[in-house]
Protein backbone atom coordinates (compact mmCIF):
# COMPACT_ATOMS: atom_id res chain seq x y z
CA UNK A 1 0.00 0.00 0.00
CA UNK A 2 3.02 2.28 1.20
CA UNK A 3 4.51 2.11 -2.18
CA UNK A 4 1.32 2.98 -4.27
CA UNK A 5 2.19 6.30 -2.75
CA UNK A 6 6.05 6.22 -2.84
CA UNK A 7 7.32 8.98 -4.94
CA UNK A 8 9.12 7.96 -8.54
CA UNK A 9 11.67 9.86 -10.61
CA UNK A 10 10.40 9.96 -14.17
CA UNK A 11 12.98 11.30 -15.36
CA UNK A 12 14.17 7.71 -15.28
CA UNK A 13 11.56 6.13 -16.61
CA UNK A 14 11.77 3.84 -19.69
CA UNK A 15 9.43 4.41 -22.73
CA UNK A 16 6.91 1.33 -22.90
CA UNK A 17 6.48 1.03 -26.59
CA UNK A 18 10.93 0.43 -26.59
CA UNK A 19 10.69 -2.42 -25.21
CA UNK A 20 6.86 -3.80 -26.88
CA UNK A 21 8.57 -4.54 -30.47
CA UNK A 22 9.23 -8.62 -29.24
CA UNK A 23 5.62 -8.38 -27.80
CA UNK A 24 3.78 -7.32 -31.22
CA UNK A 25 6.56 -9.76 -33.48
CA UNK A 26 4.86 -12.25 -31.60
CA UNK A 27 1.59 -11.53 -31.48
CA UNK A 28 1.09 -10.92 -34.84
CA UNK A 29 3.08 -14.13 -36.08
CA UNK A 30 0.38 -15.71 -33.55
CA UNK A 31 -2.54 -13.92 -35.22
CA UNK A 32 -1.22 -14.57 -38.69
CA UNK A 33 -0.67 -18.36 -37.67
CA UNK A 34 -4.29 -18.57 -35.75
CA UNK A 35 -6.08 -17.03 -39.03
CA UNK A 36 -3.73 -19.35 -41.05
CA UNK A 37 -4.91 -22.84 -39.12
CA UNK A 38 -8.59 -21.50 -38.36
CA UNK A 39 -9.50 -20.24 -41.69
CA UNK A 40 -11.59 -17.59 -39.82
CA UNK A 41 -10.69 -14.60 -37.39
CA UNK A 42 -10.01 -11.77 -40.03
CA UNK A 43 -7.30 -11.73 -42.78
CA UNK A 44 -3.70 -10.66 -43.83
CA UNK A 45 -2.57 -9.45 -47.21
CA UNK A 46 1.00 -9.84 -48.22
CA UNK A 47 1.66 -6.27 -49.72
CA UNK A 48 -0.76 -4.67 -46.92
CA UNK A 49 1.09 -6.45 -43.87
CA UNK A 50 4.20 -5.19 -45.39
CA UNK A 51 3.20 -1.80 -46.13
CA UNK A 52 1.71 -1.47 -42.71
CA UNK A 53 5.07 -2.49 -40.84
CA UNK A 54 6.93 -0.48 -42.54
CA UNK A 55 4.86 2.57 -41.53
CA UNK A 56 4.99 1.57 -38.33
CA UNK A 57 9.34 1.61 -38.53
CA UNK A 58 8.83 4.85 -40.26
CA UNK A 59 6.84 6.19 -37.54
CA UNK A 60 9.40 5.00 -34.84
CA UNK A 61 11.94 6.62 -36.64
CA UNK A 62 10.21 9.73 -36.80
CA UNK A 63 9.99 9.72 -33.27
CA UNK A 64 13.71 9.45 -32.40
CA UNK A 65 13.96 12.26 -35.42
CA UNK A 66 11.02 14.83 -34.30
CA UNK A 67 10.25 13.41 -31.21
CA UNK A 68 12.05 16.39 -29.17
CA UNK A 69 9.80 18.82 -30.75
CA UNK A 70 6.95 17.91 -28.44
CA UNK A 71 9.03 16.93 -25.42
CA UNK A 72 10.57 20.82 -26.12
CA UNK A 73 7.01 22.41 -26.02
CA UNK A 74 5.70 20.14 -22.86
CA UNK A 75 9.06 20.60 -21.27
CA UNK A 76 8.72 24.24 -21.32
CA UNK A 77 5.46 24.42 -19.98
CA UNK A 78 5.90 22.22 -17.64
CA UNK A 79 8.57 25.15 -16.14
CA UNK A 80 6.08 27.19 -15.66
CA UNK A 81 3.74 24.57 -14.07
CA UNK A 82 1.70 26.38 -10.98
CA UNK A 83 2.13 23.52 -9.11
CA UNK A 84 4.16 19.92 -8.88
CA UNK A 85 2.99 16.89 -8.60
CA UNK A 86 4.35 14.10 -7.24
CA UNK A 87 4.38 11.07 -9.52
CA UNK A 88 3.72 8.07 -7.33
CA UNK A 89 2.17 4.93 -8.69
CA UNK A 90 -1.17 5.71 -7.66
CA UNK A 91 -0.70 8.99 -10.00
CA UNK A 92 0.42 7.32 -12.15
CA UNK A 93 -3.06 5.23 -12.48
CA UNK A 94 -4.87 8.28 -12.68
CA UNK A 95 -3.07 10.01 -15.26
CA UNK A 96 -3.79 6.85 -17.39
CA UNK A 97 -7.60 7.86 -17.21
CA UNK A 98 -6.81 11.11 -17.54
CA UNK A 99 -4.92 11.06 -20.15
CA UNK A 100 -7.63 8.89 -22.17
CA UNK A 101 -9.55 11.69 -22.02
CA UNK A 102 -7.01 13.52 -23.53
CA UNK A 103 -6.76 10.72 -26.13
CA UNK A 104 -10.21 11.28 -26.95
CA UNK A 105 -10.32 14.63 -28.17
CA UNK A 106 -6.74 14.22 -29.94
CA UNK A 107 -8.29 11.67 -31.42
CA UNK A 108 -11.84 13.25 -32.57
CA UNK A 109 -9.83 16.03 -34.06
CA UNK A 110 -7.44 13.84 -36.15
CA UNK A 111 -10.89 12.87 -37.82
CA UNK A 112 -12.40 16.25 -37.63
CA UNK A 113 -9.43 18.57 -38.72
CA UNK A 114 -8.15 17.93 -42.13
CA UNK A 115 -4.96 18.65 -41.14
CA UNK A 116 -4.67 16.30 -38.67
CA UNK A 117 -6.57 13.73 -40.69
CA UNK A 118 -3.46 14.21 -43.27
CA UNK A 119 -1.53 12.40 -40.86
CA UNK A 120 -3.64 9.82 -39.03
CA UNK A 121 -5.20 8.58 -42.44
CA UNK A 122 -2.35 6.61 -42.34
CA UNK A 123 -3.94 4.58 -39.97
CA UNK A 124 -6.97 3.66 -41.41
CA UNK A 125 -5.18 3.00 -45.13
CA UNK A 126 -5.63 -0.44 -44.76
CA UNK A 127 -8.61 -2.61 -45.68
CA UNK A 128 -7.84 -5.17 -43.46
CA UNK A 129 -7.97 -5.02 -39.73
CA UNK A 130 -5.14 -7.06 -37.68
CA UNK A 131 -2.27 -6.73 -35.01
CA UNK A 132 -0.30 -5.45 -38.40
CA UNK A 133 -2.70 -2.39 -38.74
CA UNK A 134 -1.92 -1.33 -35.60
CA UNK A 135 1.40 -0.18 -36.57
CA UNK A 136 0.27 1.45 -39.56
CA UNK A 137 1.39 4.67 -37.72
CA UNK A 138 1.55 8.30 -38.94
CA UNK A 139 4.94 9.91 -39.05
CA UNK A 140 4.58 13.23 -38.92
CA UNK A 141 2.49 13.06 -35.60
CA UNK A 142 5.47 15.97 -34.37
CA UNK A 143 3.55 18.22 -36.51
CA UNK A 144 0.08 18.45 -35.96
CA UNK A 145 -0.03 20.42 -33.13
CA UNK A 146 -2.15 18.40 -31.07
CA UNK A 147 0.82 17.96 -28.81
CA UNK A 148 -0.96 21.23 -27.06
CA UNK A 149 -3.48 19.14 -25.53
CA UNK A 150 -0.75 17.63 -23.67
CA UNK A 151 0.16 21.18 -22.16
CA UNK A 152 -2.76 20.99 -19.33
CA UNK A 153 -0.92 18.76 -17.45
CA UNK A 154 2.51 20.12 -17.83
CA UNK A 155 0.62 23.28 -16.16
CA UNK A 156 -0.72 21.59 -13.30
CA UNK A 157 3.20 19.95 -12.53
CA UNK A 158 2.87 16.49 -14.32
CA UNK A 159 6.74 15.40 -15.46
CA UNK A 160 6.66 15.24 -18.78
CA UNK A 161 8.33 11.65 -18.36
CA UNK A 162 5.13 10.90 -16.65
CA UNK A 163 2.92 11.84 -19.51
CA UNK A 164 5.46 10.00 -22.28
CA UNK A 165 4.94 6.98 -19.93
CA UNK A 166 1.21 6.35 -19.94
CA UNK A 167 1.12 7.89 -23.80
CA UNK A 168 3.21 4.91 -24.71
CA UNK A 169 0.95 2.96 -22.20
CA UNK A 170 -1.87 3.51 -24.16
CA UNK A 171 -0.82 2.91 -27.15
CA UNK A 172 0.71 -0.10 -26.46
CA UNK A 173 -2.69 -1.18 -25.23
CA UNK A 174 -4.42 -0.23 -28.45
CA UNK A 175 -2.20 -2.68 -30.38
CA UNK A 176 -4.45 -5.30 -28.88
CA UNK A 177 -7.78 -4.10 -30.20
CA UNK A 178 -6.57 -4.34 -34.05
CA UNK A 179 -8.34 -8.06 -34.30
CA UNK A 180 -11.02 -9.91 -35.86
CA UNK A 181 -9.61 -13.02 -33.69
CA UNK A 182 -11.89 -12.53 -30.63
CA UNK A 183 -15.52 -11.10 -30.93
CA UNK A 184 -16.59 -10.12 -27.62
CA UNK A 185 -15.81 -9.89 -24.12
CA UNK A 186 -18.65 -10.08 -20.77
CA UNK A 187 -20.86 -7.04 -20.49
CA UNK A 188 -19.05 -5.00 -17.93
CA UNK A 189 -15.62 -5.22 -19.99
CA UNK A 190 -17.43 -3.57 -23.22
CA UNK A 191 -19.38 -1.27 -21.02
CA UNK A 192 -15.79 0.50 -19.43
CA UNK A 193 -13.54 -0.36 -22.04
CA UNK A 194 -12.60 -0.25 -25.61
CA UNK A 195 -12.29 -3.53 -27.04
CA UNK A 196 -11.59 -5.04 -30.36
CA UNK A 197 -15.77 -5.23 -31.12
CA UNK A 198 -15.48 -0.88 -30.58
CA UNK A 199 -12.60 -0.43 -32.13
CA UNK A 200 -13.97 -2.70 -35.70
CA UNK A 201 -16.85 -0.06 -35.39
CA UNK A 202 -14.11 2.75 -35.67
CA UNK A 203 -12.42 1.30 -38.64
CA UNK A 204 -14.97 0.19 -40.63
CA UNK A 205 -16.52 2.15 -43.40
CA UNK A 206 -20.51 1.92 -43.17
CA UNK A 207 -21.57 5.61 -42.94
CA UNK A 208 -22.89 4.85 -39.37
CA UNK A 209 -19.86 3.80 -38.11
CA UNK A 210 -17.96 6.71 -40.02
CA UNK A 211 -16.17 9.00 -36.84
CA UNK A 212 -17.65 6.87 -34.21
CA UNK A 213 -15.81 4.80 -30.47
CA UNK A 214 -12.31 7.59 -30.77
CA UNK A 215 -11.46 5.77 -27.13
CA UNK A 216 -7.95 4.55 -26.39
CA UNK A 217 -9.02 2.67 -23.60
CA UNK A 218 -11.36 3.82 -21.64
CA UNK A 219 -15.07 3.79 -23.87
CA UNK A 220 -16.86 5.95 -21.40
CA UNK A 221 -15.69 8.90 -23.37
CA UNK A 222 -17.55 7.92 -26.38
CA UNK A 223 -20.72 7.28 -24.25
CA UNK A 224 -20.54 10.55 -23.08
CA UNK A 225 -19.50 12.76 -25.96
CA UNK A 226 -22.64 10.83 -28.04
CA UNK A 227 -19.96 8.84 -30.39
CA UNK A 228 -20.16 5.42 -29.64
CA UNK A 229 -21.69 3.02 -31.70
CA UNK A 230 -22.14 -0.43 -31.06
CA UNK A 231 -21.21 -3.35 -32.82
CA UNK A 232 -23.85 -5.57 -34.01
CA UNK A 233 -23.61 -9.55 -33.60
CA UNK A 234 -22.00 -11.49 -36.65
CA UNK A 235 -22.07 -7.97 -38.36
CA UNK A 236 -19.51 -7.93 -41.40
CA UNK A 237 -17.63 -5.33 -41.71
CA UNK A 238 -15.69 -3.39 -44.59
CA UNK A 239 -12.58 -1.54 -43.51
CA UNK A 240 -10.55 1.36 -44.83
CA UNK A 241 -11.50 4.66 -46.11
CA UNK A 242 -14.41 5.84 -47.61
CA UNK A 243 -12.79 6.10 -51.23
CA UNK A 244 -9.66 3.85 -50.28
CA UNK A 245 -6.24 3.98 -51.91
CA UNK A 246 -5.40 2.04 -55.10
CA UNK A 247 -1.41 1.35 -53.81
CA UNK A 248 1.02 -0.40 -51.12
CA UNK A 249 3.53 2.17 -51.72
CA UNK A 250 4.40 3.71 -48.11
CA UNK A 251 5.51 6.62 -49.09
CA UNK A 252 2.17 7.86 -51.09
CA UNK A 253 0.50 6.55 -48.41
CA UNK A 254 2.14 8.11 -45.53
CA UNK A 255 1.84 11.18 -47.82
CA UNK A 256 -1.28 11.08 -50.05
CA UNK A 257 -3.38 13.42 -48.13
CA UNK A 258 -0.70 16.09 -47.68
CA UNK A 259 -0.65 16.22 -51.54
CA UNK A 260 -4.62 16.28 -51.85
CA UNK A 261 -3.91 19.70 -49.18
CA UNK A 262 -1.61 20.69 -50.98
CA UNK A 263 -3.24 20.36 -54.93
CA UNK A 264 -6.66 21.86 -53.12
CA UNK A 265 -5.21 25.34 -51.77
CA UNK A 266 -3.20 25.53 -54.93
CA UNK A 267 -5.96 26.00 -56.58
CA UNK A 268 -6.85 29.11 -58.70
CA UNK A 269 -8.85 32.06 -57.92
CA UNK A 270 -9.94 30.89 -54.13
CA UNK A 271 -10.66 33.39 -51.38
CA UNK A 272 -7.99 32.93 -47.99
CA UNK A 273 -10.50 31.68 -46.04
CA UNK A 274 -11.80 28.77 -48.60
CA UNK A 275 -7.25 27.80 -48.68
CA UNK A 276 -7.82 27.98 -44.99
CA UNK A 277 -10.82 25.72 -44.78
CA UNK A 278 -9.54 23.34 -47.28
CA UNK A 279 -6.42 22.91 -44.34
CA UNK A 280 -8.34 23.21 -40.84
CA UNK A 281 -12.02 22.12 -42.33
CA UNK A 282 -13.11 18.59 -41.88
CA UNK A 283 -12.40 15.96 -44.04
CA UNK A 284 -14.37 16.03 -47.47
CA UNK A 285 -14.80 19.70 -47.00
CA UNK A 286 -15.26 22.05 -50.57
CA UNK A 287 -15.43 24.87 -51.59
CA UNK A 288 -18.33 24.50 -54.27
CA UNK A 289 -19.94 21.50 -52.47
CA UNK A 290 -18.48 18.76 -54.54
CA UNK A 291 -16.96 16.59 -51.96
CA UNK A 292 -18.72 14.87 -49.16
CA UNK A 293 -17.97 15.29 -45.42
CA UNK A 294 -18.22 12.28 -43.12
CA UNK A 295 -21.41 14.11 -41.43
CA UNK A 296 -22.81 14.68 -45.36
CA UNK A 297 -22.19 10.63 -45.84
CA UNK A 298 -24.39 9.89 -42.45
CA UNK A 299 -26.75 12.37 -43.52
CA UNK A 300 -27.21 10.98 -46.99
CA UNK A 301 -27.21 7.64 -45.99
CA UNK A 302 -29.82 8.24 -43.29
CA UNK A 303 -32.04 10.12 -46.03
CA UNK A 304 -31.69 6.75 -48.00
CA UNK A 305 -33.09 4.87 -45.44
CA UNK A 306 -36.28 7.25 -44.60
CA UNK B 1 22.83 6.82 -33.71
CA UNK B 2 22.91 3.26 -32.79
CA UNK B 3 19.33 3.47 -31.88
CA UNK B 4 18.70 4.76 -35.06
CA UNK B 5 20.25 2.37 -37.39
CA UNK B 6 18.76 -0.70 -35.58
CA UNK B 7 15.56 1.04 -35.51
CA UNK B 8 16.22 1.32 -39.39
CA UNK B 9 17.32 -2.07 -39.87
CA UNK B 10 15.22 -4.12 -37.87
CA UNK B 11 12.42 -2.23 -39.61
CA UNK B 12 13.26 -2.87 -42.81
CA UNK B 13 13.93 -6.52 -42.15
CA UNK B 14 10.72 -7.29 -39.72
CA UNK B 15 8.46 -6.46 -43.06
CA UNK B 16 10.43 -8.94 -45.13
CA UNK B 17 10.05 -11.48 -43.07
CA UNK B 18 6.45 -10.68 -42.19
CA UNK B 19 5.84 -10.40 -46.11
CA UNK B 20 7.11 -13.75 -46.88
CA UNK B 21 5.42 -15.69 -43.81
CA UNK B 22 2.05 -14.35 -45.15
CA UNK B 23 2.93 -15.36 -48.42
CA UNK B 24 3.90 -18.74 -47.72
CA UNK B 25 0.73 -19.72 -45.94
CA UNK B 26 -1.02 -18.01 -48.50
CA UNK B 27 -2.42 -14.71 -48.07
CA UNK B 28 -0.11 -13.28 -51.04
CA UNK B 29 -2.86 -14.32 -53.32
CA UNK B 30 -4.71 -11.67 -55.70
CA UNK B 31 -8.34 -11.76 -55.52
CA UNK B 32 -9.58 -13.37 -59.48
CA UNK B 33 -13.73 -13.29 -60.30
CA UNK B 34 -14.82 -16.29 -62.00
CA UNK B 35 -16.14 -15.04 -64.98
CA UNK B 36 -16.90 -12.09 -67.01
CA UNK B 37 -20.62 -12.22 -65.18
CA UNK B 38 -19.11 -11.72 -62.17
CA UNK B 39 -17.33 -8.83 -62.93
CA UNK B 40 -19.95 -6.85 -64.31
CA UNK B 41 -22.28 -7.77 -61.00
CA UNK B 42 -19.17 -6.12 -58.93
CA UNK B 43 -19.05 -3.12 -61.72
CA UNK B 44 -22.70 -2.43 -61.27
CA UNK B 45 -22.23 -2.19 -57.70
CA UNK B 46 -19.99 0.77 -58.32
CA UNK B 47 -22.70 2.70 -59.81
CA UNK B 48 -25.85 1.55 -59.36
CA UNK B 49 -27.99 4.12 -60.95
CA UNK B 50 -27.00 3.40 -64.72
CA UNK B 51 -26.77 -0.09 -66.46
CA UNK B 52 -23.58 -1.25 -67.64
CA UNK B 53 -23.69 -1.56 -71.73
CA UNK B 54 -20.42 -3.04 -72.23
CA UNK B 55 -17.94 -5.35 -69.82
CA UNK B 56 -13.90 -5.89 -70.36
CA UNK B 57 -12.20 -8.37 -69.08
CA UNK B 58 -8.15 -9.13 -68.36
CA UNK B 59 -6.95 -12.63 -69.24
CA UNK B 60 -6.27 -12.99 -65.68
CA UNK B 61 -9.31 -12.54 -64.01
CA UNK B 62 -8.33 -9.91 -62.21
CA UNK B 63 -9.36 -6.36 -63.83
CA UNK B 64 -12.26 -5.53 -65.73
CA UNK B 65 -13.76 -2.15 -67.20
CA UNK B 66 -17.03 -1.19 -67.40
CA UNK B 67 -18.69 1.24 -70.06
CA UNK B 68 -22.01 2.77 -68.64
CA UNK B 69 -25.30 4.14 -69.81
CA UNK B 70 -24.82 7.86 -68.34
CA UNK B 71 -20.95 7.95 -69.72
CA UNK B 72 -19.68 6.95 -66.90
CA UNK B 73 -16.47 4.19 -67.53
CA UNK B 74 -15.01 2.66 -64.36
CA UNK B 75 -12.51 0.04 -64.09
CA UNK B 76 -11.96 -2.78 -61.18
CA UNK B 77 -9.08 -3.66 -60.23
CA UNK B 78 -7.53 -6.12 -57.62
CA UNK B 79 -5.91 -4.56 -53.80
CA UNK B 80 -4.42 -7.90 -52.97
CA UNK B 81 -7.57 -9.23 -51.62
CA UNK B 82 -9.80 -6.67 -51.95
CA UNK B 83 -11.69 -5.23 -55.17
CA UNK B 84 -10.68 -1.74 -55.42
CA UNK B 85 -12.32 1.00 -58.48
CA UNK B 86 -12.15 3.86 -60.23
CA UNK B 87 -13.48 5.81 -62.69
CA UNK B 88 -11.15 6.61 -65.20
CA UNK B 89 -12.22 9.68 -68.13
CA UNK B 90 -10.28 11.59 -70.68
CA UNK B 91 -7.86 13.15 -68.27
CA UNK B 92 -6.90 9.82 -66.19
CA UNK B 93 -4.39 8.45 -67.88
CA UNK B 94 -1.24 9.81 -68.60
CA UNK B 95 0.02 7.21 -71.07
CA UNK B 96 -0.02 3.24 -71.46
CA UNK B 97 2.76 1.04 -72.34
CA UNK B 98 2.89 -2.61 -73.21
CA UNK B 99 4.71 -4.95 -71.59
CA UNK B 100 7.10 -7.63 -73.77
CA UNK B 101 3.84 -10.28 -72.59
CA UNK B 102 1.80 -7.93 -74.21
CA UNK B 103 0.30 -6.81 -70.97
CA UNK B 104 -1.09 -3.30 -70.60
CA UNK B 105 0.48 -0.78 -68.15
CA UNK B 106 -1.51 2.13 -67.18
CA UNK B 107 0.13 4.77 -65.99
CA UNK B 108 -2.30 7.09 -63.91
CA UNK B 109 -2.19 10.94 -63.25
CA UNK B 110 -4.14 9.51 -59.68
CA UNK B 111 -1.04 10.30 -56.93
CA UNK B 112 -3.77 7.16 -54.68
CA UNK B 113 -3.75 4.44 -57.76
CA UNK B 114 -0.27 5.42 -60.13
CA UNK B 115 -0.11 2.35 -61.98
CA UNK B 116 -2.33 -0.85 -62.91
CA UNK B 117 -1.32 -4.10 -65.08
CA UNK B 118 -3.61 -5.39 -67.41
CA UNK B 119 -3.14 -9.01 -68.43
CA UNK B 120 -4.10 -9.38 -72.08
CA UNK B 121 -3.35 -12.50 -74.19
CA UNK B 122 -4.60 -11.75 -77.82
CA UNK B 123 -4.53 -8.61 -79.70
CA UNK B 124 -8.53 -8.26 -80.22
CA UNK B 125 -8.95 -7.43 -76.68
CA UNK B 126 -5.68 -5.74 -76.28
CA UNK B 127 -7.64 -3.27 -79.02
CA UNK B 128 -10.97 -3.23 -76.94
CA UNK B 129 -9.32 -1.96 -73.68
CA UNK B 130 -7.01 0.43 -75.82
CA UNK B 131 -10.19 1.82 -77.92
CA UNK B 132 -11.75 1.91 -74.36
CA UNK B 133 -9.12 3.50 -72.01
CA UNK B 134 -8.70 5.88 -74.78
CA UNK B 135 -12.42 6.63 -75.35
CA UNK B 136 -12.36 5.73 -78.97
CA UNK B 137 -9.56 7.75 -80.03
CA UNK B 138 -6.82 4.92 -80.53
CA UNK B 139 -9.02 3.15 -82.09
Amino acid sequence: MEYLFSTLDPAQFFDPSSVAGPLYVFFIVFEILYIWKRKRGGDYESRDTAASLIMGSTSLVSRVLFGFIGYFIVSHIYAMRIMDIPTTPIMLVVLLFVDDFRYYWSHRFSHRIRWCWANHVIHHSSQHFNLSTALRQPVLNSFTGLVILYSPFALLGVHPGAIAFVGSANLIYQFFIHTETVGKFPRWCEAVFNTPSHHRVHHSTKPEHLDTNYAGIFIIWDRIFGTFVQEKDNEAMQYGLVYNLGTFNPLRIATHEFVGIFKDISQKGLKFSQRFAYIFAPPGWSHDGSRLTSLDIKRQAQDEID
Amino acid sequence: MDNLIYLIVSGLAFPIIMYFLTRAVGFGNAITFADTQEATSLLQATHTSSLITQTLVASNNQAALARFQDGHTCILFPMGHKWGSTDIDHTSLARISQSKHGHLHLHMRSYTLPRLKIAIDNDVLRQHWKTALTFGETA
